[in-house]
């Protein structure tokens, strides 16, 4: 680098750190007053430019030690039989599409409880110290171990126990995820017509696309999802019109009956053929995804809304917030899992892009870029749900038994929690959007809508914002149902694979009795979930969201562990702290979590307390609200029984593979044993390729004298570049 | 063609395979497909590629109905097992 780029590079990167720096002074010290959005997004913005340019960087310098003169597997294996290097912006945009689901969107609408500053924080802070860096450190194992998954490398590296113990997690975790993804959907159609019918109508356009594109105009992917797009926004618009029709009846439906419709869809979608269902909805919920999305970056960058909830709530310290029991620490930390840190990332994220992957310098570029512009995407969902009043959202997202279930009901609670909004305030807004009722719409996916809309009509008009809710109610709810059925298909062959070990033909991936069996079993299990969710007196989503946050969090402990144990087994160990301390951290919040939830004597926190208190009241014939029957109070004690357990049990596995992965380490540091790894050995590169989104000046010269194509096309003629980044 | 489809499991990638007919001129004009082996015209979408590179695959073409069918002899969740490293024994990727 010359002196003068040197100069220009220095002065550049600290304007970026200056901006950043502004922007977290005004959200700091701006009290007693309402800041614009602005400030939280140019905060972040800054703080991930400066993450990416310099930790990222030094980590994989520094810690990894990329190394772009070895050959990726991609490279390595890339005969015209083996993987295929992909072009960097390619693998960028299908791993960002692939982690931007509707989880980053969903836990911090949640964790606005706290205020927008708590959950902000932890998003930004979260992410570039934890989430992109285990995104991108077990990127990098998995591809120097020919893109081994998650799975594999806990078993061959950490060991069989912590290997089955990541497969229990895995498996209960995708049963809660299923039942708490299911209850957001619920709660956002219960009682909607609009929204009932918009939804259901994409089954029927799915299965349209699915047959149009394999039975009449084979291969017609782009046709296809043209008329599969018009139909689907004429299905959004014709909700509206069904509400106002004789039809509304029909399509306005109970908790109780969606649960069953959802339980007969997951079990239909899962033994469908890939192309009948699953495959067209890919194609409408890609561009709802990135269609969103846009619009929702662009809407809040135009209108600039300004912030009305506050910077930290009382129910931070006090624990007392309606939407979810439990202090700032550590529950915030574990209802935001995706957007700041996510198990699933790495579980997944290890099979597919490390064997696609140029070079290896590209890993920062894709696993810690990627993940932050997931967190980027947070970021706009706490926005969202901290620009709309506080006195709506505590009403949407508190339980029924809190809010009950009129507007005047629920605008007396409200108030009684120290927030203010009439009735008429609620029946208002409710109309906006062209809905009977917003009290008690728990789930985030209603308040994130709301939210959604109100930027939407800010920016594009404020007479269509019925339509954008619907058109945000809709966008989350089609990427449920895809996690519905990918998931239930992940359940049943894990389930295969271990009842296989008990009686063989279950084992057996194509009989198609066992694939049926497995699937209801599979189905059962969240649908009973999803049923004591919706039917709980305290509220599903109180109840059931901080499981899935401790199972999410559970899994990055899992990954964190295998990062830490690989860079310890590869002589790294005054490097351990960069994933050291992210699972220290993780590990402190998830079992601090499970204890409160196990042993808290508050019955609003621990379920084992509950369980106590409600079982006390019933020996004593006593009615506790919000119960309001018998039948009620056994129904809580049953609940808070199973919940309490699955909390245990999740601590337990936390420990175990800690415990297992200190073995490895005791054996590494103070034994001084040898310790096998399954890294692959070198092979020299060929390849030439840049390392991040845009070529730096280097590597335009670099392509120019070469004549290499920006794709990273194969040059055998000549030697292979250095290592490291060419920055 | 070995298409590619993408699954969100909470906020994780995946993908699931399909076999489906598309016209040749266009897969072997797109980037994102690729020809599987110098035999008979058998693409996949490139994130379906790595999963089945080294794979013995049957392909059955026969009519049913005066409908072609297109099936294959890849296991149930294919795509997803790969995708989390889980393949029936005798069927890790190589």
């Amino acid at each position: 680098m010359t002196k003068k780029s040197r100069t220009r590079s220095i002065a550049i990167w600290t304007a970026v750190a200056l901006a950043g720096a502004v922007c977290w002074g005004v959200i700091a010290l701006v009290r007693d007053e309402q800041i614009s959005a602005v400030w939280l997004l140019g905060a972040a913005v800054g703080s991930y430019a400066i993450a990416y340019r310099f930790y990222a960087r030094f980590i994989v310098r520094k810690v990894l030690e990329i190394d772009d003169k070895r050959a990726t597997p991609a490279e390595r294996l890339d005969n015209d039989m083996d993987f295929q290097p992909t072009d960097r912006r390619v693998l960028f945009g299908h791993h960002f599409a692939a982690i931007a689901g509707a989880g980053p969107l969903v836990g911090p609408v949640l964790a606005a409880q706290m205020g927008y500053l708590p959950g902000t924080i932890w998003i930004v802070v979260g992410v570039i110290f934890a989430g992109a860096v285990q995104d991108m450190v077990i990127l990098f194992f998995s591809m120097r171990r020919d893109g081994k998954s998650l799975g594999q490398m806990a078993r061959d590296e950490v060991g069989p126990v912590g290997g089955a113990a990541a497969l229990i997690a895995v498996f209960s975790i995708m049963i809660i995820l299923l039942a708490v993804l299911a209850l957001v959907v619920v709660n956002a159609l219960a009682q909607s017509p609009w929204g009932v019918f918009s939804i259901a109508m994409t089954i029927p356009i799915a299965l349209f696309m699915g047959f149009y594109m394999r039975v009449i105009r084979p291969g017609r992917v782009l046709e296809t999802t043209a008329i599969g797009v018009g139909l689907l926004l004429l299905a959004i618009v014709a909700g509206g019109w069904v509400e106002d029709s004789s039809w509304a009846d029909t399509f306005t439906l109970s908790p109780e009956t969606l649960v069953i419709c959802l339980v007969i869809y997951g079990f239909l979608a899962s033994v469908l053929p890939v192309w009948a269902l699953l495959a067209p909805r890919d194609y409408l919920s890609t561009f709802m995804k990135i269609g969103v999305i846009v619009l929702l970056a662009i809407g809040i960058v135009v209108t600039l809304p300004v912030l009305d909830n506050e910077p930290v709530t009382k129910f931070a310290s006090s624990g007392e917030g309606p939407v979810f029991a439990g202090a700032l620490f550590p529950f915030v930390f574990i209802t935001i899992a995706c957007g700041a840190l996510s198990g699933f990332h790495a579980l997944i994220a290890s099979g597919t892009t490390p064997k696609m992957v140029q070079k290896e310098s590209q890993i920062r570029t894709i696993g810690y870029g990627a993940m932050l512009m997931e967190s980027f995407v947070a970021v706009c969902a706490i926005i969202c749900a901290s620009i709309i009043d506080p006195g709506l959202y505590y009403a949407m997202n508190a339980p029924a038994g809190v809010v009950g279930d009129s507007v005047q009901s629920a605008s007396q609670a409200v108030g009684e929690l120290g927030f203010a909004i009439s009735p008429s305030e609620l029946q208002a807004a409710a109309d906006s959007v062209d809905e009977e009722s917003l009290v008690a719409r728990t789930g985030g996916a209603p308040t994130l809508a709301i939210g959604m809309s109100q930027v939407f009509s800010g920016a594009f008009g404020s007479s269509l914002q019925a339509f954008f809710y619907h058109f945000a109610i809709m966008f989350e709810a089609l990427f449920i149902l895809t996690t519905v059925d990918a998931g239930t298909r992940v359940g049943r062959f894990m389930l295969q694979d271990t009842l296989g070990n008990i009686w063989k033909p279950i084992g057996r991936v194509s009989w198609k009795p066992g694939l049926y069996l497995t699937s209801a079993i599979v189905v059962g299990a969240w649908g009973y979930f999803l049923y004591t969710g919706v039917t709980n007196p305290l509220g599903g989503i109180n109840q059931l969201f901080p499981l899935f946050g401790i199972a999410n969090q559970l899994l990055a402990a899992v990954a964190l562990c295998i990062c830490t144990t690989l860079l310890i087994k590869h002589g790294k160990v005054k490097w351990a702290w960069v994933t050291g301390i992210p699972l220290a951290w993780d590990v402190v919040v998830t079992l601090t979590a499970s204890y409160q939830k196990v042993l808290s004597s508050n019955p609003k926190l621990g379920f084992f307390e509950q369980r106590s208190t409600f079982q006390a009241a019933i020996d004593d014939g006593k009615v506790l609200p919000p119960a309001k029957n018998m039948d009620d109070m056994q129904q809580v004690v049953t609940n808070s029984t199973v919940d309490g357990v699955l909390a245990a049990l999740f601590a337990i596995m936390v420990i175990v593979v800690l415990l297992d992965s200190a073995r490895i380490w005791w054996k590494v540091l103070v034994s001084k044993k040898q310790v096998e790894t399954t890294e692959v050995p070198f092979v020299e590169s060929k390849l030439w390729a840049p390392s991040g989104l845009i070529p730096t000046a280097e590597e335009r010269a670099y392509m120019a004298d070469q004549h290499t194509e920006d794709d990273g096309s194969v040059d055998t003629d000549r030697e292979p570049v250095g290592s490291g980044s060419r920055e | 063609m070995f298409d590619w489809h993408r699954v969100a499991i909470c906020c994780a990638v995946a993908g699931e395979v399909s076999l489906r007919r598309a016209p040749r001129e266009r897969l072997e004009d797109s980037a994102d497909f690729r020809q599987l082996s110098d035999g008979p015209p058998v693409y996949a979408h490139r994130f379906a590629y790595p999963h089945l590179a080294r794979r013995d695959v049957g392909i059955d073409t026969h009519r049913f109905l005066g409908v072609r069918r297109f099936t294959s002899n890849l296991p149930p969740d294919f795509g997803l097992r790969a995708s989390l490293g889980r393949l029936p024994s005798g069927e890790e990727s190589p």
